[in-house]
């Protein structure tokens, strides 16, 4: 795959994160996981009061395309398990790094 | 590669769904193949990703969460041949459908209708899966019920392309 330079990834990252909020209501934020900079794939968490409850992570995999260039790992929680994480009550994947993360809050996309 | 055996695994389990639909037999057969196909599908998916064997074994509710995710995904629409809106809507419109049959799953039916085991009602009737009237059943042959069919197809045949990381 073309390697995609710092700068683009981060443009295609919001242009996603705009779209989502877009197309989904009950998005409050997305949050981007940015350690683990060696791996290609963008991780992230949106935090939607439409998610179903599952009691699990369940974050998946999505390829890269023509539609969308980057590796994306994504995952729907409630705001209530986000609170959960947030307390470290809900362990999430090493990869997951809640110390290097980007918040995208619905209120500063959509305006 | 715990996916490939899940992905394999559903696949059979689809096979054996689309084989009972010529058959004469109760609906509760065709129903239970569905359910396991749709469950094993969400958990190849979840250990493409690189979830835990451990913490897939006992999951049975990824599949609904999947077609949540997939419907706002901007790779997916072109697979359809769909406009993004439309897809979305597309995919939203199984959701409801999709729920009720992952709760077919005898551990999420809590001693309510599943395709396996015999239930008894709040009533004290026991019902049997052999002779109940599924819902799930009548709308399967709905048009959104083929709609759910037509994205678990897909999904099932894409698998490697769509969800599974290159080396």
């Amino acid at each position: 795959m073309e390697t995609i330079h710092a700068q683009n990834r981060e443009e295609l990252v919001r242009q996603l994160v705009r779209s989502h909020f877009d197309l989904e209501e009950g998005i409050e934020r997305i949050v981007w996981f940015q350690n683990g900079d060696k791996e290609p794939d963008v991780r992230l968490i949106e935090v939607n009061r439409n998610s179903i409850v599952t009691g699990n992570f369940d974050a998946f995999y999505f390829a890269p395309s023509s539609d969308f260039p980057l590796p994306i790992q994504i995952a729907d929680v409630t705001p209530e398990e986000w609170e959960r994480i947030l307390r470290r009550e809900w362990k999430l994947p090493p990869d997951w790094a809640l110390y290097k993360v980007k918040v995208f809050e619905r209120e500063n996309q959509l305006s | 590669m715990w996916h490939y055996a899940f992905w394999e695994q559903a696949q059979s389990d689809w096979k054996a769904y689309r084989a009972i639909q010529s058959l004469s037999l109760d609906d509760c057969h065709a129903l239970h193949y569905l359910q396991m196909t749709t469950e094993k599908l969400a958990k190849a998916m979840l250990l493409a990703r690189g979830a835990d064997i451990a913490e897939v074994r006992h999951s049975h509710k990824g599949f609904l969460r999947f077609l949540q995710l997939a419907a706002r995904h901007p790779a997916l629409p072109r697979q359809f041949n769909m406009p993004v809106r439309q897809f979305l809507e597309y995919v939203r419109s199984t959701l409801p459908l999709a729920g009720a049959i992952e709760h077919l799953a005898p551990t999420l039916a809590q001693d309510g209708p599943n395709p396996e085991y015999p239930w008894q009602e709040s009533s004290g009737a026991i019902q049997i899966p052999a002779s109940y009237q599924f819902s799930a059943s009548t709308q399967l042959k709905q048009p959104n019920g083929r709609k759910l069919l037509r994205l678990t197809k897909a999904f099932l045949e894409q698998f490697e392309i769509l969800f599974v990381k290159r080396k």
